[in-house]
């Protein structure tokens, strides 16, 4: 039976909101035990806006993540966690791009690309921490090797970035969340 | 040791939660490192290499060649074995009028394009894929590779053959300094062989020049008319030779070959044969010595 529900928050996109003018995101994490495995969610929301000279590119999107993690220090008293696990993850999200140049053969260059309801999907390994800091406060972090992205685009443009998974100039990417959690425990069975 | 070792250096609790504090510092500054490389990924250049049917490569002499989507002309005035064709980004089918010394060209053809954003610093890339030859008067042309290259690639998208020129016969002017025959350098005005027929002749000093031979007739008078310091000179050789027909290739249909040659007449104070068949690129048929 499952003795907890942590619910918490990406700390370094709350963080990087406020320095990154070219982002724009949040991700809620939420896991539940069972006995040394937990079932683990992730749901964000991101959205990343750059303005080149020549170009003008912007993408919205929200994700979520769905898998389970295998809690190593299953002695440990305070229910300390460090884990490996698995993620399938999923993202709906549109982009846009607007470009203006002078080719030095073509002459102006002037189009507008748009990706729209753009489906993608993603898997990831994970590694990480979960430590109880003061009564209900947890922290932790997860480190993620996100592989196998697929997308389904059918038009003129390619997706440069893909919420929740990152840029697509890689085969494989890496990922990292420091989370702020709440651990609300359920009540024990009778 | 195992995992329990991790319980070991984290434990109790206060090492775990420092190094837990710590991590929150290392990952704001690894998150500011996020951004790729600027690297050049446009594969917008087509590549063609040209071939003579049998399968030699050929050096195609270029006037130009243009496209309708452009004002530039690209491989101006150069003696070059490929061309490099640069693709629209706003189009998915492009044009180009090809002309050479022998012949003006079209050559049409279609691609997929894509464009995508790359990065702040490099901007847009476009990938060019799907390439597909829709029309051309060439008498052959095949596609090697659909995908077209980076510019700074060599490898071919599309190889273009030609029929065999059977009748370029090579002249290599020659020059007597202290009893010993020498490469001449001259400058050639004109070419005349007496038959209407394209003579490609360089507008610069050269040592040998490749000449027509008449396949109508057995024998081609060759008049040069080259440059001398006090204004020019005309010398003649006459060429004789045999003529058989033979289908080389389908494609080409009867060409006429051309064997024996040797020389029956010249105001060149002397030759020598030095091959007496044609080949397609021509080699070196016969020296003429001054």
């Amino acid at each position: 039976m499952p003795t907890g529900v942590r619910v918490g928050t990406d700390v370094v996109a709350l963080i990087r909101n406020t320095y990154d003018d070219s982002f724009n995101g949040w991700e809620l994490s939420a896991d539940v035990d069972f006995d040394r495995f937990y079932l683990a969610v992730d749901w964000g929301s991101w959205a990343r806006a750059f303005n080149p000279d020549g170009n003008d590119y912007a993408n919205d999107g929200s994700y979520y993540r769905v898998g389970a993690d295998v809690n190593f220090l299953t002695k440990d008293p305070e229910k300390n966690m460090f884990f490996i696990g698995a993620r399938y993850g999923n993202t709906n999200f549109s982009e846009t791009l607007i470009t203006t140049k002078i080719d030095p053969v073509f002459g102006d260059i002037s189009s507008t690309y748009t990706n729209s309801d753009l489906q993608g999907h993603w898997f990831e390994l994970t590694t990480g921490l979960r430590v109880k800091m003061w009564k209900m406060i947890w922290l932790g972090y997860t480190a993620r090797f996100k592989f196998g992205l697929k997308t389904n685009e059918t038009g003129d443009m390619m997706p440069f970035d893909v919420p929740g998974y990152g840029t697509t100039d890689k085969q494989s990417t890496w990922g990292f969340n420091y989370l702020i959690l709440v651990r609300l425990p359920l009540p024990k069975k009778k | 040791m195992g995992f329990r070792a991790l319980k070991y250096l984290y434990g109790p609790n206060m090492g775990m939660k420092k190094i837990t504090g710590y991590l929150l510092l290392l990952t704001l500054a690894v998150s500011c490192l996020d951004d790729p490389d600027c690297y050049q990924l446009n594969n917008n250049v087509l590549i063609l290499n040209y071939k003579i049917l049998g399968g030699q490569n050929d050096q195609v002499p270029f006037i130009g060649i243009e496209t309708p989507a452009s004002d530039s002309v690209f491989n101006a005035l150069t003696i070059s074995g490929s061309a490099r064709l640069p693709l629209n980004p706003t189009a998915e089918q492009m044009e180009f009028s090809i002309v050479d010394f022998y012949a003006n060209h079209n050559l049409s053809f279609s691609y997929s394009r894509q464009i995508q954003f790359v990065s702040e610093e490099c901007g847009e890339r476009y990938y060019y894929s799907a390439l597909n030859v829709l029309g051309h008067d060439y008498d052959s042309v095949r596609i090697v590779n659909s995908t077209p290259q980076p510019e700074t690639s060599g490898n071919a998208n599309i190889e273009i053959y030609r029929c065999p020129r059977t009748n370029l016969a090579g002249i290599q002017f020659k020059q007597i300094i202290n009893s010993q025959v020498v490469a001449d350098t001259v400058v050639l005005l004109n070419v005349d062989v007496g038959f209407s027929t394209p003579i490609f002749v360089p507008n610069d000093t050269i040592q040998t020049i490749n000449v027509p031979l008449n396949p109508n007739a057995a024998t081609t008078t060759i008049l040069f008319t080259l440059k001398t310091p006090t204004g020019s000179v005309t010398k003649s050789v006459t060429v004789t030779y045999a003529r058989i027909t033979k289908e080389l290739f389908e494609r080409c249909g009867v060409q006429t070959l051309f064997t024996d040659l040797d020389v029956s007449a010249t105001d060149f104070s002397d030759y020598t044969v030095l091959k007496d068949s044609i080949q397609d690129l021509p080699v070196m048929n016969l020296e003429v010595i001054q």
